[in-house]
């Protein structure tokens, strides 16, 4: 009887949303004591000297500016690489399913195989294929190249749903009016789909900052400042592997490092949002 | 109720001295194999309204997008049959498809204005056709606002997003968007639908104007509607999932003495 069932509903109701809350709070924990712990074993060895002094006595003294600057250099190619590529990919896929139905099929099942193939394995297709197939060498640039060729599906997979999301009303209006695919995209699909396309770039970039395996057999793990995109150079992951595996006495300046590199995606994922929100209120209210 | 036969009318020229604007032959339409749309003859005039009614799924949407090759935009989809726009054959492969976009405007059931400026909702389309002077797209974007009677209301707000007006006003927004471009021919699929009484009789009053310079096609559920704008009327029927032209005349003859026994009882509201 309804009137019976009303309340046992509300109790399972109840349940439900405090086993939900519970669950959301163990998440938060989890993510506090991580940052909590690194926080309070990093946090008195960084400063200003520690971003910017060079490497001393295998990373147990001196600073960390020649790993940002290694860091910047391979983030920043690895992005130069993988964005426009996983644009154009995404936007094939989440159009081109009409005109070339096998193609799309096959691009997606190789960037599933892509999703799903360890780090190491792609560490040693980059140090077989850029550094020594290509002749890169152990550098920067065979270190981005590889970690472009590993976010490559995760950006790819997010742009396209980003761009399935856009209504598709919006794009047969554009069509209606005579617009080109290429101004159809630019101005209609593109801005709409902005937000979606930076939260996959976020992804990507945690993914490609987090990389350790990956970089060790291509970009190596020199830590001199590196003076051009052929130079080897240690990236602050490989560094933070480094100092608290191979050198006796590193786990505090593998902790203050570990707290930079957070500091880092905490800031360029807020930059990112800073970003999203003022694209959206030029569009709406300029 | 005995179900009533379709049967296929003999496409009658409306006029004899006046050429028509849109020539439709055949035309038949499948998407992924079934069809939708069973041979369709008819000839539109120029500048006037030509409604087109019947029930839901008869292929009226259809027979709408095919005008302008929207039907393009839709996977596996099938036409076959002529159009001509003028001299224009529509869906031959040599047709020029954003001339012809353009030519013949279509304003959607739901307003979908795009999701930046009202400014750039107009400008956008202009630059598209070429207008690079930004002097000219203003002056355009006026004249088309003003011709849609959103102008006064407006003019303050045009670097304001085009999402923030109201149902009616971005319906008329879409309209002045597709009557910037000059088009010969205007498509409307139940523009009213998705609006209220006042914002409707404002779109009313607004086709009654254009219909002296543009040739308009109206998909509409609303007879009574069909009835106070219409010049033309089609009739469109579904049998077996298609949809077929069952009868094509004047208003008063639609209206007042229809022929084929689905128009009647459509027209009386026993049908549909």
């Amino acid at each position: 009887m309804p009137e019976a069932s009303v309340p046992a509903a509300l109790s399972r109701d109840t349940v439900l949303h405090a086993l939900s809350a519970a669950c959301a709070v163990v998440v938060v924990g989890v993510v506090g004591a991580i940052v909590g712990e690194i926080a309070w074993r990093g946090a008195s060895s960084v400063d200003w000297a520690f971003l910017t002094a060079a490497v001393r006595d295998a990373g147990r003294s001196g600073g960390i500016g020649p790993i940002l600057v290694s860091t910047s250099w391979i983030l920043a190619i690895c992005l130069i690489v993988a964005v426009p590529l996983g644009l154009a990919t995404a936007t094939f896929l989440s159009e081109g399913e009409r005109t070339h139905p096998r193609l799309v099929a096959g691009t997606r099942r190789s960037l599933d195989l892509l999703a799903s193939t360890p780090s190491i394995v792609f560490g040693l297709f980059g140090n077989a294929l850029f550094a020594r197939g290509l002749g890169l060498g152990f550098s920067i640039l065979s270190g981005a190249l590889t970690l472009a060729c590993m976010i490559l599906p995760i950006f790819t997979h997010s742009a396209e749903t980003a761009l399935r999301q856009v209504p598709p009303e919006v794009r047969a209006g554009g069509a209606a009016l005579g617009l080109s695919d290429g101004r159809r995209w630019l101005h209609l699909t593109l801005p709409i789909a902005l937000p979606g396309i930076l939260a996959g770039l976020m992804l990507s970039i945690g993914r490609a900052l987090a990389e350790t395996a990956a970089l060790i057999f291509t970009s190596g793990y020199v830590v001199r400042l590196p003076q051009s995109w052929w130079d080897s150079g240690r990236s602050l992951s490989v560094h933070i592997y480094d100092l608290a595996l191979n050198v006796p006495g590193g786990q505090t300046r593998a902790a203050a490092s570990a707290l930079v590199l957070l500091s880092l995606l905490v800031a360029i994922h807020a930059a990112a949002q800073a970003l999203t929100r003022r694209w959206a209120s030029e569009r709406n209210d300029p | 109720m005995r179900p009533l036969a379709l049967r296929t009318p003999t496409p009658q020229p409306l006029s004899a001295v006046t050429r028509p604007q849109i020539r439709v032959e055949s035309l038949s339409v499948s998407y992924d194999g079934q069809l939708a749309l069973q041979e369709v003859s008819l000839e539109l005039r120029p500048r006037q309204i030509t409604a087109i009614v019947g029930p839901s799924g008869c292929g009226k949407t259809t027979f709408l997008h095919c005008l302008n090759r929207l039907t393009d935009l839709h996977p596996n989809c099938e036409v076959r049959g002529k159009i001509w726009i003028g001299n224009t054959e529509a869906h031959a492969s040599n047709c020029d498809l954003p001339s012809l976009r353009r030519r013949v405007g279509l304003i959607f059931q739901k307003p979908n204005p795009f999701p930046s400026s009202i400014r750039q909702n107009l400008h956008l389309p202009l630059k598209e056709q070429g207008m690079s002077l930004r002097e000219e797209r203003e002056a355009t974007m006026r004249d088309a606002l003003q011709r849609v009677g959103l102008l006064d209301e407006i003019d303050q707000r045009l670097d304001h997003s085009a999402t923030h007006l109201s149902g009616g006003q971005q319906q008329r927004l879409c309209i002045a968007r597709a009557l910037a471009l000059d088009p010969e021919v205007l498509l409307l699929d139940e523009p009213c639908s998705a609006l209220d009484p006042m914002s409707s009789a404002v779109i009313e009053d607004l086709l009654h104007e254009l219909r002296s310079k543009t040739t308009i096609v109206l998909v509409t559920h609303n007879l009574a509607q069909a009835r106070r704008l219409a010049d033309d009327v089609a009739v469109f029927w579904k049998e077996s999932a298609a949809g077929r032209l069952v009868e094509f005349s004047n208003r008063d003859e639609i209206f007042s003495h229809p022929k084929h026994p689905l128009t009647q009882a459509y027209i009386r509201g026993e049908r549909g």
